[in-house]
Order: C-alpha cells, then structure tokens, then sequence
C-alpha cells in the first residue's frame, strides 16, 4: 500500500511539474494544485499506513493510524485552498490588464517597454 | 553541565509576555479592517501599535540578555505534545529590527501610498506580514514555521500586487509560483522528518536526529530544507524571483519585505542548521553552504552592478548580503554566527533605509532610471547625503555597523581557515562600495539638468518621505557607534545557536539535553 501511495506522489509531482512548465497561466496554477495533492499524500505516508485503522487515541485502543499527519494536511489543504484561489484571482486580473495569460507574451511586453536591462 | 546557571538576573519575564509581538500586530491588523474607509483612524492605530511593538520587542531583548530563553507552551500542553513558542535572544534581535523597520516603512507609506491604497486594506496587510514574522521567528515546532511562513508569503502576495498594474501582477505570479514550489519541498520535508522520528517539535527533533543510528535520510532531508528555506532567503541559484519583484512594488513594501522576509529564510536556515541538521558539518556545513554562500555574495553584486534600475539594484544586492549571512552560518563558530547574526541585524535597518531613501529620490525624479536621474544633490542635499551614508554603510564603511559585522565575519573566516571565502567577502565588499558609488554618481551628482522640470515641485515635500530613511540610516550608525554592545548581544545569541542542548535543556528539560550531549558525544568524537 505505502509503495503505490509513494509511486502516486511521484506521478503527481511529475505532472503537476510538468503543467506548472506550461504556458497558460491556468495550466500553470492547475500544475501548482496537483503538486500540493503530491505533498499532502507524502504527508499521509509520513504518519504510516494502516488499512481500516481509526485515528484515535482513547483508552483501549491498541490499533490506530497516526491522527498527527491528518491534522497537518488538513492545514496544509486549507492553505492550499487560500493559495489556489489568490492564485486564480491573481490570474484573472493579469489577464485582464494585459489582456493574455500566455506567459511567453507576457515576458515580450516587459521586454519591449525597456524595463529588462 | 548545569544549565540552570545560565539563568541569571533578577527577575524572569512571565512567559505571557512572549506572545504579545504575535499578539500586538495581529489584534491591530484585524481592528483595521472593518476601518477600510477611515484612513486617519488607520493610520492612528497602526502607528500606535507598532510603536507598541518596538517597546515590546526592546524589553523582550533586554530580558532574553539575561534569562537566554522563554518557553510559551501553548494551553499548557508540555513541550512535545503541545505546541510550544521559544525564543531565544536571536529571534528577539530580529524581532526588534524587524519592528524598527516596520515602523519607518509605516510613517513612510503614510506619506506615498496614497488614500486610493489605503482603503484597500495596506495598513492591515503590512501589520499581518509583521505578526506572521514575528511568528516565524517565536515557534518552536517545524510544522508552524511552515504555517507561518503562508502566512507570510500570502500578505506578501497581497502586498506585491497590491495597486494590480500589469508589471507587478506579473512579477507577483512568478512569486506565487516560485514559493508554492518551495512550500511544497518543505512540506514535504517536514513529513519525512516525521515519519523519521515521530516529532515535529524542533528541540525533540534535535534529540531524536542525534539519536538516529543511521543518519543518511536526515542529510536528505537537509537538503530539502536548504532548498525550501534558500528560495525563501534568495539564496543563489534561486534568488530570481526576488529582484524583478522588488523592482515593481512599492517602496514601503519593497523596504519591509527587503528587511523582513527573506531575513525569515535566513533565520530558519541558522535554526535548523545549528539545532537539527548539525552531524555531517563537514559536508552540509563546510562544503555546501560555503560554496552556496560565497556564489550569493559573487552572484548578488555582479548582478547589482548591471543594473540601471535603483531598485533592482538594490534588490540585488540583497542577495549580495544574504551571501555574507550564509557565511555567517557556513562556518558553524561562535564568532562567524556572531558576525552573521550581526551582518542580519545590520541589514535589517540599513536595506530597507537605502529603499526608503531610493524611493524618496524617485518622487523627486519621479523615475527609478539611473540613467534618466541627475544632479539631485543640487535640489535635495539632505537625500544625497543620507543615501550617500546608508551605501558607504551597506558597502561596510566605518563608522557604520557593518563595518562591525563584516570585520567579524572576516576574522572569524580567517580563524577558521576559510581563507579563500574570506578573500572574496572583502572584495564583494569593495564590489558593493563600487555600486554604491556609481548610483551616488548617476543619481545624485553631476548637472541638474537632467531633472523633468514639472517635478520641481514634488521636490519641495520630500522632507516627510526622508525622515523615516534617515532615520534609520542614524539607527545604523548608533548600531556602529555601539559596536561592543552590539557584538556583546550578538556573541551571546551566537552562543545559544552553537550549544543546541541549551535550546532543548529550555524546552524540554534537562534530561532530553543531556541525551542529545551524550548522541552528539558519540557522532563527534
């Protein structure tokens, strides 16, 4: 189970790398998404897989997953999410002041008005 | 080792106290928003609390002189099952500059952000990028840095695109891009430091990494935080978001984050670095922070010797510095965290005072263009010559202080036997002075012509956008002036960074100190 997890981690982080080298801006934040996905599940892994388990501690209890991992991908999902959508919004207004979201355009323009030196 | 006798003086500070740099800045921030439409009131209570802060964070350090650390055990959950704030004397210096440079960069931005930004919630965002700093600095657990550095880049994000012209919102996406990437490594990070030791307290975590057996995995995972945190800290090779970005945003901004944020990196790369990752110093230490150290400094002035910009050559030399704070760190002695953390300290206040002044020039100018600006020493001398004095400080010039720091930077270096480094921190210092010299040369001397004459009157206000630059450009030399107190503080944070089983003896008590002494007895001999 662990191995396929990690083999997961390393398919999104190849993927969300390889969108995040697009040149939409969109792509490029759908990229940055999918490689937070890649982080939260390596941070499952950290606390150890344990199939069926709760995440408890009571006790009585001698089997369980580790709840610590669970409460910090839920912070970072919640981080994640503020990101997501600065990002997005981010996104739109610069498309909306230079009228692309084609990066390779946007690097022409800053060159153009003479401010690359 | 009794680790009790190292608290002395009177009276320790009440553990409460500690909370409120976090505490000051944020409180403020929040009252602020509902007051978007009322600028005057804003700027009453951002002024007010982060005064407040400087007062705060002044007695903090005094305190922290004597009683070297206070724990904050959030809900009183013992240390690692709860979450825990430790400061040491070293993030209190830095707490305090920080505050210093907030509060010059607030009294600046009173007077050039305009009523037009004002409403749109900067005041409140500067004070957020303040408490998450501050937070940064105070945590004890690896998780929280990482929560408190979002914080930090989600109010830089805002601040950098604030005013949304397409060059900034541009810049700012690069930004964005560049620290999700980082944020994601150093997650991942602190999850394989999890799964290696159960903890994610950072003193429990010093203990544990001694403990390990088998050491390869955490000289992995070093690598990892040296790349999450060098992005941060724009540590070359990964140093190009941050001049673009500086070039763009506003000058208040520019001089906050150019004190404070990348500072923050600086700071997690010395805590990890002397607490956690301290068992193949040979390696990590001696070999590849010094050679990352030593191609920041190169990297960071040629690049700023390029540039026609004034910002962005400032923001390169930003790079330049963290270059010479690396060092610091690279050489893992008493004296070269000493010169590092004072080199830190320095540049806190004289980075954001050149901005400041920089910016000030620019509404005179009204152009960052070094070669559009002109003779501004016939119109503003008081200008010319402050920025005259912040560069020649910057550039290491006695009687500023970083003569002081970089004085201890080398001889640490030369001590150490780091003599190759060394030599070429003195002539990036001369590369640095080089700099400066050419931007006093373009800008501020020769004929006045070069002057657009309808900016003759911005000319006449720019007194109030001085006083805070010049302001803390005397910060700067008082700081050189007191030298040996500086460096008496300085060596004493030092200390606390190179003896780790202070930190833990602070946090967790004695005996987990004495077993990282007896793990770190058997790795080095």
């Amino acid at each position: 189970m662990e191995t396929i997890v990690a083999i997961l981690v390393g398919v999104l982080f190849a993927v969300g790398l390889y969108m995040m080298m697009q040149k939409t801006m969109l792509r490029v934040v759908v990229g940055g998404n999918l490689l937070s996905y890649g982080t939260f599940l390596a941070l499952i892994l950290s606390g150890g897989l344990n199939k069926g388990m709760v995440p408890v501690l009571v006790e009585g209890v001698e089997e369980y997953v580790d709840p610590v991992p669970q409460a910090l991908i839920l912070t970072a999902i919640v981080i994640g999410f503020g990101m997501t959508a600065f990002q997005l919004a981010l996104a739109y207004r610069t498309y909306q002041e230079t009228g692309t979201d084609d990066l390779d355009e946007l690097r022409h323009e800053d060159e153009g008005n003479g401010a690359h030196e | 080792m009794n680790f009790a006798t190292r608290t002395k003086g009177t009276a320790p500070m009440s553990e409460h106290f500690v909370f409120l740099p976090l505490l000051i800045p944020f409180v403020a921030a929040v009252a602020l928003l509902p007051l978007a439409r009322r600028t005057r009131l804003q700027r009453v209570i951002a002024a007010s609390a982060v005064l407040l802060l400087l007062l705060v964070c002044a007695r903090l350090v005094v305190a922290l002189r004597s009683q070297g650390l206070i724990v904050y055990e959030m809900g009183g959950w013992p240390a690692p099952y709860g979450i825990v704030f430790a400061v040491d004397l070293f993030a209190a210096l830095l707490m305090l500059m920080g505050a210093i440079t907030a509060a010059a960069s607030l009294f600046f931005a009173f007077g050039s952000v305009g009523p037009q930004k004002e409403r749109y919630f900067f005041y409140p965002l500067l004070l957020f990028l303040v408490a998450a700093v501050n937070g940064a600095l105070m945590t004890g657990d690896i998780f929280n840095l990482y929560v408190f550095f979002e914080l930090i880049l989600i109010s830089s994000y805002l601040l950098f695109s604030h005013g949304g012209r397409a060059g900034q919102l541009k810049e700012s996406f690069k930004f964005v891009l560049l620290n999700m990437i980082s944020s994601a490594f150093l997650l991942v990070g602190i999850g394989g430091l999890y799964a290696l030791t159960g903890t994610l307290n950072m003193a429990d975590l010093a203990v544990k990494v001694a403990a390990l057996p088998d050491k390869r995995i955490a000289a992995a995972l070093a690598a990892v935080f040296m790349f999450s945190f060098g992005v941060k800290a724009a540590m070359v090779p990964l140093f190009f978001w941050l001049p673009r970005a500086y070039g763009e945003v506003a000058t208040p901004v520019a001089a906050l984050s150019a004190a404070v944020s990348t500072k923050v990196g600086v700071y997690a790369l010395y805590r990890v670095f002397t607490l956690i990752f301290i068992h193949h110093v040979e390696y990590t230490h001696k070999a590849v922070l010094m050679a990352l150290a030593v191609l920041t400094m190169v990297i960071g002035v040629l690049g700023a010797i390029a540039q026609m910009n004034v910002k962005r050559l400032l923001a390169f030399h930003i790079v330049s510095q963290i270059g010479y704070m690396l060092f610091g760190l690279a050489m893992l002695s008493v004296a070269g965290l000493a010169g590092g953390i004072m080199h830190i300290m320095f540049n806190m206040i004289i980075k954001p005072a050149l901005f400041l002044v920089a910016g000030a020039t620019e509404q005179v100018t009204g152009t960052a263009d070094l070669r559009k600006m002109s003779g501004v020493i016939h119109r503003a001398p008081a200008l010319a010559f402050t920025f005259l004095a912040g560069g020649l400080g910057l550039a290491g010039v006695p009687p500023m202080s970083g003569f002081i720091s970089k004085v201890t930077l080398f001889y640490a270096g030369f001590l150490g036997g780091h003599y190759l480094a060394t030599a070429v921190a003195v002539g990036v210092s001369f590369l640095t002075l080089f700099s400066m010299i050419k931007i006093f040369r373009m800008a501020y001397w020769g004929p006045q012509d070069g002057l657009p004459s309808k900016q003759l009157k911005a000319a006449r206000g720019h007194g109030l956008l001085l006083a805070p630059g010049a302001a803390l450009v005397a910060a700067g030399l008082v700081m050189g002036l007191g030298g040996s107190y500086l460096i008496d503080y300085a060596d004493a944070a030092a200390r606390w960074l190179m003896h780790p089983a202070w930190y833990v003896a602070g946090v967790l008590g004695e005996s987990s100190a004495q077993a990282l002494l007896a793990a770190l007895e058997v790795v080095a001999p």
